[in-house]
């Protein structure tokens, strides 16, 4: 099993082109982008303020579960910290497994623990000069 | 003795401050701590039970004491992804 996690700062940039493992017959990636609204608002982007050294773990530990309960081959977790405009993509999650199944659950099961478990908050942006503003106030789900 | 509990996200906002600070006995555990904290930082109170709390950047577990030196924080609200 391969699981790689990685926390960056800012928008995340497209993957190199990999080709998959041995054995492998399914690779799923689920992209989170910014919406241009929040509750209704129009907004300029998201501010995410993660645990340091907190997050990454349980990212990981997230991760160790989730493949092997799943029987994957590979997981790969990026997600963003700092200010991500509308339109760009913060969050990443690609999975491999020998059937589809396994992955097209996991990614659900994924997504939904790391919104309950993983120390990472995310604040509406209405105005770029306002996303060095400390306090983050949490939004609505991609 | 004083534990300092860090808060992120909209606790941030609902505390004033990035770290709240309460007078404890030695050893008390995570439970007692979180009903401490929504006892003495009243806009906290409703994150403070139904969230949970992180001992040395790992969640606790029940029962868990705390002891002095820890790092705390009050991990509620998560947003990512």
């Amino acid at each position: 099993m391969n699981v790689e996690i990685r926390i960056v700062d800012g928008a995340l940039a497209r993957p190199a082109e990999r080709g998959p493992g041995c054995g492998v017959g399914a690779v799923i990636a689920f992209e989170g982008v910014v919406r241009g609204e929040e509750n209704g608002r129009a907004i300029t982007g998201l501010d995410y303020e993660v645990y340091e050294g907190m997050a990454e773990r349980e990212l990981e530990r997230l991760a160790v579960e989730v493949a092997t309960s799943h029987g994957l081959m590979a997981v790969r977790v990026w997600h963003s910290r700092g200010f991500v405009a509308v339109g760009a993509c913060s969050f990443r999650l690609e999975m491999e497994s020998a059937h589809r199944q396994a992955s097209l659950r996991a990614v659900a099961e994924f997504i939904d623990r790391l919104k309950r478990d993983v120390p990472i908050w995310k604040r509406a942006v209405e105005d770029r000069a306002d996303s060095s503003q400390a306090p983050n106030r949490a939004g609505q789900q991609n | 003795m004083e534990v300092r509990v860090k808060v992120f996200g909209p606790a941030v906002e609902l505390a004033g401050s990035r770290v709240v600070c309460v007078r404890v006995e030695p050893g008390i555990d995570e439970a007692a701590l979180r009903n401490q904290i929504a006892a003495e930082v009243p806009p906290l109170a409703a994150l403070a039970r139904q969230g949970r709390l992180a001992v040395n950047r790992a969640f606790a577990r029940p029962g868990e004491p705390i002891m002095e030196g820890d790092e705390v924080a009050l991990i509620a609200m998560v947003s990512g992804g």
